[in-house]
């Protein structure tokens, strides 16, 4: 495991001084640098040789955590881009750092960083199918066998589980000696079809069902970045109305789904009853319960009228007063506490390495939350402070009770982030263009490559986008959903772990397999 | 017990159990609204049960994945007689259509649909054995219905 | 007893069973539905409609009986019908009101301790014989909990037993007609009455334990292992479960109500003849509906559930030592009287 230094020491990590710092080291291998204002992003392209012990020297500065690898054709090359960022813990800053490696075609072969960051194994193999790289040293390819004779599997098919996972528990008794979780696979068969951006985006909401406009979000933000198109104020602050909006509701219904595992089904109700007021006011607003189609380039399609307002108000005011029972239950209720408690335990440690995001990452005891270490839309002007379970039991053990405080804290602090966006709602226009011939004449010119990243209810959503100007379709897309980094872990969280406990540790994580599993879009070429 | 007082019986009381084949969890969140309070499909008697044997109705959602197919066949099959399987969502509808995997009773358009479409989707079955019913069902011909 | 005076008790004895389970049978779907309804309206849900849980026993007979192919058949085929019977036959051994049990010269507490054990055995039997891992575990769970509940239901059993020869109680000691005659809190003084408490707690915290209800559901937890015992029933087979389950918490329920509740309202007004027996009677399964409501279904819908360990811990540490503890203070308590 490697130490991580703190090379900035106490001064703010800034994108300008550590592009310096990199340049100064790595000199000539470093073969293009380029800094995105707008995300604090820092993209550069490294000469292969290089790449790892490039890597290498990123952990001297705070912790580094790995999101996605997305890979391109670049006629004679192979163009892998690694997608890190990294994180100061203490002072909750972020700059992401993309590493654009080309492969030559007739030796598609690339040092592994598996041994630094154990959260790039899925990716790896991902890429390792899909475009026949090999990351040397060679892994195994698959996980070792489970050879107990009393194996039970939990799922796909589960009372239990909202998803299709199974996971392969090797028992001795009732206790979890083994354990080999497998997700399905969840593809839209749609998606390997070139598609345009505004189609694109109907294809965004439909990853899946509790985190759709975040999906959509992101990937707006991604073709924005390449297009350069600016948001306006006020659509900046009713995307991030609807964002927290949609956060809510992800907590609230998995914290019902939660107490429905552990066999408390009255706070199952309790929780579906509560959860129908936010999804009014969403219908109210978007138009639609689930896959609300209001996002759009440049802004949102839907307006905040004075009436809307008054009913969030509303809702906002119904919520803190009955979501009072679901913090009695975290904090006082013994059964919650008996089989929650140090139950699918992840260390900070583990969560650093498997790169983990969101909620599971700081039940772990991390201050991170994308929502202050890089703050988009109307983040920069609400602060965001991190909910960390040493706030109220003192200290972070990382386990489902943590994660489940977690998620009931940041549903009132999502209740203060909207009622600060409606009292600072700014006039003016929504959306920068509302005209969506307009907008794609704009991104049919637009070329480049654009990493739109937010921190949605499971963790940080990462879209890749690729587009190739005069090209009317998005080139290529390359989604990664928190889950499948929180995902890496679940063996992690099985040690020591009963049967009883199974359903309940899948679902601790918030686990949405549906958008974990996506193929890259690829284009005409 | 003889079938034609089954059919009087059987819509008072379906079991209901989900399967979720492959799909964006949006079919399965308006699911679980729907056992929930407000749209609270347990005053018609309907339950949610945990094992195919149990079962009366299967709930789909989703487009098959290679990963469920199997699966979703044994489950169907470990169902006892009378069954119906509903398939909700647009996934299951049409594109990939649960229909060609197991037979398809009732399908309940929308992505997803709103719960009271899916209770509407259970109403259906209702009367779907209502139907049954008064055109005079044959015991011997339960097998052709599942 | 000349032979005609036997042959004609014998047949009364038959009559008065027979009516009696009849009369059981018929109450138990309303019981079911109340605790149900109740259940529901806790939750902000409607009640289900009143006949539902007769209609879901008519649907399930109704369906397709199948016997998996690596059940063990007789078994699994046999082990329902054995725990209705045995369930059933608690029934003729506590007494209703001023009625005696059908069966009450013939057994005692401690045969309704053997049958109710005796109906634990039979599903877990049951489940064994599944042919599936998650029955088993849920089968390894059921004993683990009555093994577990044992203890201080025993406890409680021998102590008011005790109580009832000490302090000269007409009557067997063992025998439920003896508390139904007299109370038995009236047999004891103040620490006494702290005794009896503590004993009644105990029983009520067993309650759960013995008919599988929230928080210790976990033989057939749902979401755990979908249904455990009962994964593989199917048709009439799960039919004959779930009226079993249901009489359990009416068994445990009836059990309690005329150990530890012998309120009688004509002993209050006092007064006598059929009538008033036949009022008591009605009276008597009054008492037993509260206590249901009371201890299985608040508990039920108060609280989640617990793991097997955690479960059998708190039986055989903090609930045998509740009834320890009454066990002591009712030991001082005819000392000192």
């Amino acid at each position: 495991m490697r130490a991580h230094g703190t090379q900035f020491g106490k001064a703010f990590l800034d994108c300008g001084a550590l592009a310096a710092a990199l340049k100064e080291k790595f000199k000539e291998d470093i073969l293009s640098l380029e800094i995105r204002a707008r995300g604090h992003d820092l993209w550069l392209e490294i000469s292969a040789p290089s790449f790892r012990p490039f890597v290498e020297n990123l952990f001297e500065y705070d912790f580094v955590n790995f999101h996605v690898i997305s890979a391109d054709d670049a006629g004679d090359n192979a163009a892998l881009s690694y997608h890190l960022s990294i994180f100061q813990r203490n002072r909750g800053r972020r700059v992401g750092v993309t590493v654009t490696v080309k492969l030559p075609k007739n030796n598609l072969s690339i040092p592994s960083i598996f041994d630094l960051l154990p959260g790039s194994e899925y990716s790896e193999r991902e890429i390792m199918e899909a475009f026949g790289v090999s990351f040397t040293p060679e892994k195994d390819g698959t996980g070792g066998g489970l050879s107990a004779a009393y194996t039970v599997p939990v799922g796909p098919i589960h009372a239990g589980l909202r998803e299709p996972v199974t996971a392969w528990l090797e028992l001795d008794g009732e206790r979890v000696t083994g354990a080999d979780v497998r997700p399905a696979i969840a593809r839209m068969e749609t998606e390997t079809r070139v598609r345009d951006p505004i189609q694109a985006i109907y294809m965004a909401e439909r990853i899946c069902g509790t985190c759709s406009f975040s999906h959509v979000i992101c990937l707006v933000r991604a073709i924005e970045d390449i297009a350069r198109m600016e948001v306006p104020a006020r659509g900046q602050y009713i995307r991030t109305i609807v964002l927290e909006l949609e956060r809510i509701h992800s907590h609230v219904l998995w914290s019902g789904d939660v107490c429905r595992v552990i066999g408390f089904d009255s706070a199952f109700h309790l929780a579906m009853r509560i959860r129908e007021q936010v999804m009014d006011v969403l219908t109210g607003m978007t138009g639609n319960r689930v896959n609300r189609g209001v996002g759009a380039f440049g802004g949102v399609r839907c307006d905040v009228t004075p009436g809307l307002a008054k009913a969030v108000r509303g809702m906002i005011r119904y919520y803190r007063r009955e979501f009072e029972p679901f913090r009695e239950i975290v904090l006082n209720d013994p059964i919650v506490r008996a089989r929650m408690r140090g139950v699918g335990v992840l260390t900070s440690d583990e969560a650093v390495r498997y790169s983990v995001t969101g909620p599971t990452a700081r039940a772990s005891g991390l201050r991170v939350d994308l929502r202050k270490s890089s703050p988009y839309e109307a983040y920069a002007d609400i602060p965001v402070e991190p909910v960390v379970p040493q706030d109220f039991f003192g200290k972070a053990h990382g386990d489902a009770l943590d994660r489940f405080a977690v998620r009931v804290q940041e549903v009132y602090q999502s209740l203060d982030i909207i009622e600060k966006a409606l009292d600072s709602l700014p006039e003016g226009p929504f959306a920068a263009e509302q005209d969506p011939d307009k907008v794609m004449g704009c991104l049919k010119n637009a070329d480049g490559t654009g990493w739109g990243i937010i921190e949605a209810p499971r963790g940080d959503n990462t879209h890749i986008v690729r587009l190739k100007a005069g090209d009317e379709n998005v080139c290529r897309w390359k989604v990664r959903a928190p889950t499948c980094a929180n995902a890496a872990c679940w063996p992690l969280m099985f040690r020591g772990s009963e049967l009883a406990d199974a359903p309940l540790i899948i679902n601790s994580i918030d686990p949405c397999i549906a958008c974990m599993n996506r193929m890259p879009v690829k284009g005409n070429n | 017990m003889k079938i034609f007082d089954m059919l009087r019986v059987l819509p008072k009381s379906l079991w209901i159990m989900t399967c979720n084949s492959g799909s964006c969890n949006g079919c399965d969140t308006e699911i679980a609204a729907m056992f929930g309070p407000r749209y609270d499909i347990g005053r018609f008697g309907m339950k949610l049960v945990g094992t195919p044997r149990h079962a009366d109705v299967l709930i789909v959602t989703g487009t098959v994945v290679k990963f469920m197919r199997d699966r979703l066949l044994r489950v169907c099959n470990q169902m006892p007689a009378p069954k119906f399987v509903v398939a909700v969502g647009d996934c299951g509808c049409s594109g990939e259509p649960l229909d060609g995997v197991i037979p398809v009773d009732v399908c309940v358009h929308g992505c997803p649909p709103r719960p009271e479409a899916i209770v509407d989707g259970m109403t259906k079955v209702v009367l779907k054995l209502e139907s049954l019913r008064r055109s005079g069902f044959d015991e011997s011909a339960w097998d052709a219905v599942r | 007893m000349t032979v005609t005076a036997a042959i004609f008790t014998l047949f009364l004895k038959i009559f008065a069973g027979v009516a009696l389970l009849a009369f059981v049978l018929t109450l138990v779907p309303f019981f079911d539905w109340a605790d149900r309804a109740v259940n529901a309206r806790i939750q902000g849900r409607l009640a289900p409609p009143l006949f539902q849980p007769v209609l879901d026993i008519l649907k399930l007979m109704g369906k397709e009986n199948i016997v998996p192919r690596r059940a063990a058949r007789f078994f699994f085929t046999t082990a329902p019908w054995l725990a209705l019977t045995s369930t059933l036959m608690i029934f003729l051994y506590i007494p209703a009101g001023q009625f005696p049990a059908v069966l009450g010269t013939e057994g005692d507490m401690i045969l309704v301790f053997y049958l109710l054990t005796l109906g634990t055995v039979a599903v877990a039997v049951g489940g064994f014989a599944s042919g599936n891992p998650m029955a088993a575990i849920g089968a390894n769970r059921e004993i683990t909990l009555m093994m577990s509940c044992g203890f201080p239901l025993a406890a409680a059993i021998t102590t008011a037993a005790w109580i009832a020869y000490k302090t000269g109680m007409p009557g067997e000691p063992f025998s439920l007609g003896t508390f139904a005659a007299a109370s038995i809190w009236k047999a004891v003084g103040k620490t006494g009455a702290f005794g009896l408490a503590c004993l009644f707690l105990s029983i009520v915290l067993v309650v759960p334990g013995e008919t599988g209800k929230s928080p210790m559901d976990l033989p057939q937890a749902e979401t755990e292992i979908l249904g455990g015992i009962a994964i593989e029933y199917s048709g009439v087979s799960l039919a004959l479960l779930k009226v079993t389950f249901a009489l359990r918490s009416f068994a445990m329920s009836a059990f309690v109500t005329s150990l530890f509740v012998p309120l009688s309202l004509t002993g209050m007004l006092g007064g006598g003849g059929f009538l008033t027996a036949v009022f008591d009677f009605f009276f008597f399964w009054l008492k037993v509906f509260v206590i249901q409501i009371a201890f299985v279904t608040l508990t039920r819908t108060a609280f989640g559930r617990l793991k097997i360990w955690q479960a059998s811990r708190f039986y055989l540490v903090r609930v045998a030592g509740l009834s320890l503890t009454g066990m002591l203070l009712l030991s001082i308590d005819v000392m000192i009287r």
